[in-house]
């Protein structure tokens, strides 16, 4: 629903001089193209690399494992946090991963859309990791890209303490503008998307960084080969 | 809050900043290290010069086709689901935000940092309300609780306070009794805030970018807290400034590649999110209602007049890291919302000479924030701008029109030009009281030689020395 536009839209249109809203608007030009040349050429190879070396460069526990290897992987980073812990529900994390996962400790629980709000969101608040899968990730600023809809739930990867973000090597991008490019091929959009560079911090006090504020105190990455 | 932060007249203001050491001290060290660490990331990017010219005139031709990118984008929103109100000023705005919370009954709102709902006063009004509000930017929620403190800049607000003060303020608010370690003092909060988060009826944001193609928000934040608000909370409210709009994805990309090196001399944020719509059939969380309140509030009138280019602005603050003014006056020097270099800029225009004209005197003119800003507004010009509109149009300043007409009938008039410089030499007998006792305070006076060049050489002359 939309309320109040014709009044303040014309408002704007006599202020450009104009009755009003055109039927396009004028040309973009850009008058540079120098985002599109960072890394255009790299390796995959190339690519993680960067991505690793970012990513531990801002606190992010960095972790490599084959295709069978995930989890192992992952059952080393939870047996350092501890249970309980929630899964996205995610075809590369819902079968030998969660069973591996469920002998080991007691809780592991997928997020289950169907089931409501207050159970999910209760799930979450309990465990002590959450773990997703991204879409993609960024070199230049190791980020990870998170569609969060259906089985992964937003608060997977922001009510528990520890955050685990699965990345598939081959979708390491070089930068942001391919990110941009990929949403902009979507047909539709997740009602949340969620770029994640780092675990949260702040500087608000004598601008001290300070890692773990409101979101996950600790980040790992797995990146899978 | 509003535009106006402070009810003391500008000398006052300046008075006790200047007295002020831990606040001198915090923010000239704020300076040093924001802008290295600014200087070092754009260095690691590179083409520095290309960047800025792209988002410049990527921000240039938003306000250009503006009333075309506002109706697209409220037409994508409200397809995506959400309600889209617009809001001609800010009683508009807030009227429309309570009027929700009362609908749903709403008791506790939390709320990620949000420039434009200061501008319209959003909070004060919702606790007349009787809504609770909390703001859930480490730095916002103090300043919220040391009895609605004032911030001192626009992206790290509590920038005046030392960890001692944080310390203080939350042992006598909240019973806090660790030490003023920053690690121990964030955990803290964590936990309080942590029960405020899953207890919240609603969500209050604001919006860094708005994309018009898919009617999508955008919150940028490092703590974490931009996704709490927009992700546990049943309803959410999004107030957005109505310049701030991207046509596309492609241009968030180059927006968001200057905003956190420009702000914080980081690549990106830990968190960038996207919200577009209220939450989908197939998901368990996030906010059954999305409201998206765009406010104009005087912009309209900034896009209209000849300083129009200001609302390029994409709020990160660069523009006062790099000045010499803000360097020892802090925001609270300014007395308004938006200080430094672009509330100069800004502000006049965006509520009147008449109140805010006096502050574009804080300027030395010397112009770096110009060179600085990531989006190219002309801000040290239109700073001067203003001071000539105001001296030359307005003559709003009665005392300096008097002076400047009294010095141009002086030396417009050969006598009285003749006789005042025969007796200018006499100033320097009662400088340090008077008008001139605020310059003299930190100045000496140039010393004025008894003769006039002009009688000397005269006398010269007449007895035959000259060459």
């Amino acid at each position: 629903m939309i309320t109040g536009k014709e009044l303040f839209i014309s408002r704007i249109s006599h202020g450009l001089g104009r009755a009003a809203p055109p039927d396009t608007p004028t040309r973009l030009v850009y008058p540079h193209q120098m985002q599109r040349r960072y890394l255009a050429h790299a390796s995959t190879q190339k690519l993680r690399d960067i991505f690793i070396a970012n990513a531990r460069a801002v606190g992010v526990d960095v972790h490599r494992c084959d295709a069978g290897g995930l989890s192992a992987a992952l059952l080393e980073i939870v047996r350092k946090t501890g249970g309980p812990v929630i899964l996205a529900a995610d075809p590369l994390l819902t079968g030998d991963v969660a069973q591996c996962l469920t002998e080991a400790f007691t809780e592991c629980h997928i997020w289950d859309a169907g089931a409501g709000r207050e159970k999910n969101l209760a799930l979450a608040e309990k465990a002590k990791v959450g773990v997703a899968r991204a879409e993609m990730a960024l070199a230049e600023s190791a980020t990870t890209l998170l569609s969060c809809h259906g089985g992964n739930g937003r608060s997977i990867t922001l009510l528990p303490e520890n955050s685990v973000i699965v990345i598939r090597a081959e979708t390491i991008l070089p930068r942001l503008t391919q990110a941009m490019d990929w949403l902009h091929q979507q047909k539709t959009l997740p009602a949340s998307v969620n770029f994640v560079s780092g675990p949260s911090s702040t500087a608000d006090i004598e601008l001290v960084r300070v890692q773990g504020v409101h979101g996950p105190l600790e980040l790992a990455y797995i990146i899978v080969e | 809050m509003s535009i106006k932060t402070s009810p003391l007249p500008l000398k006052e203001r300046l008075r006790q900043e200047l007295a002020n050491p831990v606040m001198r001290t915090a923010i000239a060290n704020a300076q040093d290290l924001l802008n290295a660490k600014r200087d070092a990331a754009f260095a690691e990017l590179g083409d520095f010069a290309k960047w800025r010219e792209t988002a410049g005139a990527i921000r240039s031709h938003v306000l250009e086709n503006l009333d075309f990118y506002l109706n697209r984008f409220a037409e994508r929103a409200a397809a995506a689901g959400a309600h889209v109100y617009f809001a001609g000023d800010a009683a508009a705005a807030t009227a429309y935000g309570l009027q929700i919370l009362r609908d749903k009954k709403a008791a506790k709102a939390v709320k990620s940092k949000s420039m434009v709902t200061e501008e319209i006063g959003l909070n004060r009004l919702l606790e007349e309300a009787g809504v609770e509000v909390v703001e859930t930017d480490l730095g916002e929620y103090l300043l919220q609780i040391d009895d609605l403190d004032k911030p001192s800049h626009i992206v790290v607000p509590a920038l005046h306070k030392d960890r001692e003060r944080f310390r203080e303020v939350l042992a006598a608010k909240k019973g806090y009794t660790g030490d003023s370690v920053p690690e121990n003092l964030t955990r803290f909060v964590r936990q309080l805030i942590r029960k405020d988060f899953l207890e919240a009826d609603v969500g209050i944001t604001g919006c860094n970018f708005a994309v018009a193609e898919t009617g999508t928000v955008t919150l940028v934040t490092n703590e974490g807290n931009g996704r709490f608000v927009t992700t546990v909370p049943k309803i959410q409210l999004v107030f957005m400034g109505m310049e701030r709009l991207v046509p596309t994805f492609a241009e968030l990309d180059i927006i968001f590649s200057v905003l956190a090196r420009s702000a914080v001399g980081a690549k990106l944020t830990s968190y960038m999110s996207l919200i577009t719509g209220p939450r989908g059939p197939q998901d368990a969380d996030g906010p059954e209602e999305l409201h998206i309140i765009i406010v104009d509030n005087g912009r309209s009138r900034v896009l209209a007049s000849e300083f129009g280019e200001v609302l390029r602005c994409i709020r990160c603050g660069t523009c006062m890291l790099e000045c010499p003014a803000y360097r020892h006056i802090s925001g609270h020097g300014y007395g308004t919302l938006y200080p430094g270099p672009l509330g100069l800029a800004l502000v006049p225009v965006l509520a009147g000479y008449e109140d805010y004209g006096e502050i574009t005197k804080i300027c030395s003119l010397c112009g770096a924030c110009s060179q600085v800003c990531p989006v190219e507004v002309p801000l040290y010009e239109f700073i001067f701008e203003h001071r000539r509109i105001i001296a030359e149009e307005r003559r709003l300043d009665v005392g300096e029109n008097f002076l400047m007409g009294l010095y141009g009938a002086v030396i417009g008039n050969s006598k009285l030009y003749r006789m005042a410089t025969r007796l200018a030499h006499f100033s320097a007998l009662a400088p340090r009281a008077g008008p001139l006792a605020q310059w003299t305070a930190t100045r000496e006076l140039p010393a004025i030689p008894k003769t006039r060049f002009r009688d000397w050489f005269a006398a010269r002359g007449k007895k035959g020395n000259l060459p």
